[in-house]
């Protein structure tokens, strides 16, 4: 039987890193407090049995995702059958190679998702335990699914995870982000050609669904066949109830609808996947939902999306990944491609992306980045600062990142500014109070872009020279300070920093 | 302070001159324990008064401010169009 959620959670629970709550809780509030105060630690998830003004029997899974700052794939690597204590260069580079051999999913004729089918007037959205996450949002948010559309033009089947408003009992509102495919199947294509667009919202099921539908990959590629990678195995997929799309036979629940042309709803304001609060309330596209189905007893996953908690340690430990995949379809010779660290977050515009050391890898490399690496279709909308570092620094240690920003970068001559272009919501927070009304929704929001070149351009005495464990001592002097390490009583891994910038992938 | 509804600080603040006039008024207000919005006629006040509730303004960007400072009756939750479509 293929992997799924319940597996996860009995992966957590055997880890350690699952508590079980039974005594009644609120999804107004009470459940995201949970996760969020388990994010400060890299705490337990947690499986809430009785939700309070929920039919019983259905479930809510938090914090599944809440890692570490060293390991936010903490979680991840368990529901990927990984050892949650393999260090974030190995992550990043299993992941890597699981994802390069994409397995398409196979067709089965029922699945789990099935057990309960409910259509038109029996749909109460209401009835599930959609968590309600922090003062001031506009509603409550459904922040960890996989949003399935396919292409009508051919049989490409593109999933991805955004912020979805419960509108109401039948009505979903969906925020796709300015770079995102599904924006550019909708707007370019169904609505272009007078159509409504099938959706299908897949809650649960295979993680790496979910996962690889949290990564920005390019178009054609289907984040099932990723899925199907870092799995190791195809992921079985059924025919929707009232469409031909396809999803996870073993979804906990299903929510079948469909966007109509230019029908749009308000949503917002809420608090980002970044992070921070988004508005203002804004026009976005309705699901006009017309079926869920369900497994008994299901379990809703949440994630809340402040400083440390899942929705972090999720893109941390995932969202670079697609970059990668990207900037080397591009012949990009880079060891890692694009990653959100070390700040916490890239979609609010940070990248650190490695060239090689000084010099040059070949002349124009760096014209290259600049030109290949934002035209990207993922990165050109994603990012509105970039820095690019050399690839001696470990862009996970925000010393190493800043010490690069601060002493390599000159004012005059390697700072960029590009000309407004998409970006994402969160840029939303800085328009002047007379764009908001022009400029709402998805790709309309616009903005300038800042890359800083913060690699080596001289050589020592010109350039200035990194000093750092690895280059201000003798090779034997680390090396016995290294082995006495432990003996000394020092818990600390010394080699981290060692181990990243090693890996290969 | 704890409120009952929600009103959009925006949406409010078009119709301040409605406050105390015992004029109803349409407005977005989203119920505390359901945190879904929903059109309502109400009444606006200053302060407490009969059969009224306590309500806070939501901002823009998800600001929530004056918790307490204005009070709305809801005369009738208007149904919304959606609610019969399937």
């Amino acid at each position: 039987m293929a992997y799924d959620m319940r597996d996860f959670i009995e992966g957590l629970r055997n880890a350690g890193d699952l508590v079980e709550i039974n005594d009644e809780v609120d999804w107004n509030y009470e459940i995201s407090a949970y996760e969020v105060l388990s994010g400060r630690f890299g705490g337990p998830a947690f499986l809430f049995n009785n939700i309070k003004g929920i039919p019983k029997g259905s479930r809510a899974l938090a914090a599944q995702f809440v890692g570490t700052f060293r390991r936010p794939h903490k979680k991840a690597a368990i529901a990927m059958g990984l050892d949650p204590n393999v260090d974030r260069p190995e992550w990043n580079a299993v992941l890597a190679k699981r994802m390069s051999m994409m397995l398409r999913p196979v067709e089965t004729s029922t699945g789990q998702c099935k057990e309960i089918v409910k259509m038109g007037k029996e749909v109460n959205l209401l009835e599930l335990p959609f968590t309600y996450h922090a003062i001031g949002d506009g509603g409550r948010y459904i922040f960890c699914s996989a949003a399935i559309i396919k292409d009508p033009d051919s049989s490409w089947i593109n999933t991805g995870n955004y912020a979805i408003e419960v509108f109401s009992r039948n009505r979903l509102v969906i925020t796709p982000y300015a770079h995102t495919n599904f924006l550019a199947i909708y707007t370019e294509k169904y609505q272009a050609k007078g159509l409504s667009m099938p959706v299908a919202i897949c809650l649960g099921g295979d993680p790496a669904v979910t996962m690889a539908a949290g990564m920005i990959l390019p178009p054609g590629v289907s984040e099932y066949d990723i899925a199907g990678g870092i799995r190791g195995t195809p992921m079985e997929l059924v025919r929707a109830q009232t469409s031909d799309l396809l999803v996870p036979a073993n979804a906990e629940v299903i929510i079948e609808g469909e966007i109509r042309p230019y029908e749009r709803l308000p949503e917002g304001p809420k608090i980002e996947v970044f992070g921070f609060s988004v508005g203002p309330r804004q026009p976005f596209y309705p699901i006009r939902v017309h079926c869920i189905t369900q497994r008994k007893n299901p379990i809703i996953w949440d994630i809340h999306t402040s400083l440390g908690a899942s929705g972090a340690s999720l893109q941390l430990s995932l969202q670079g990944l697609g970059f990668t995949g990207m900037a080397k379809a591009f012949g990009l010779p880079m060891k890692l491609g694009g990653t959100m660290a070390p700040v916490r977050s890239g979609a609010t515009g940070h990248a650190a992306v490695y060239k090689k050391k000084y010099p040059e890898d070949y002349p124009g490399f760096m014209q290259d980045l600049w030109d290949k690496y934002l035209a990207l279709p993922g990165l050109g909308g994603v990012f509105a600062r970039q820095v690019f570092v050399d690839d001696d620094v470990n862009v996970l240690d925000e010393t190493e990142f800043y010490d690069a920003l601060f002493s390599q970068v000159s004012a005059a001559k390697d700072i960029r500014v590009r000309p407004p272009c998409p970006v994402m919501t969160i840029e939303s927070s800085w328009m002047e109070e007379w764009d908001r009304n022009k400029y709402v929704g998805p790709g309309t929001i616009r903005g300038p872009k800042q890359t800083f070149d913060a690699t080596t351009k001289e050589e020592p005495p010109l350039g200035v020279r990194r000093l750092t464990f690895e280059t201000v001592f003798p090779e034997n002097v680390q090396e016995w300070v290294v082995v006495n390490w432990e003996r000394l009583g020092f818990k600390e891994e010394p080699l981290w920093h060692d181990s990243w910038l090693k890996a290969k992938f | 302070m704890e409120v009952t509804y929600w009103l959009y600080k925006d949406e409010f603040e078009a119709h301040i001159g409605f406050v105390d006039k015992k004029e109803p008024v349409e407005l977005e207000v989203m119920d505390q324990a359901e945190k879904v919005w929903k059109k309502a006629k109400v009444l606006l006040f200053q302060k407490s008064s009969e059969g009224s509730s306590a309500v806070g303004l939501l901002g823009p960007f998800g600001e929530l401010g004056d918790e307490g400072k204005y009070h709305i009756k809801v005369l009738e939750i208007i149904p919304s169009p959606l609610d019969d479509d399937e």
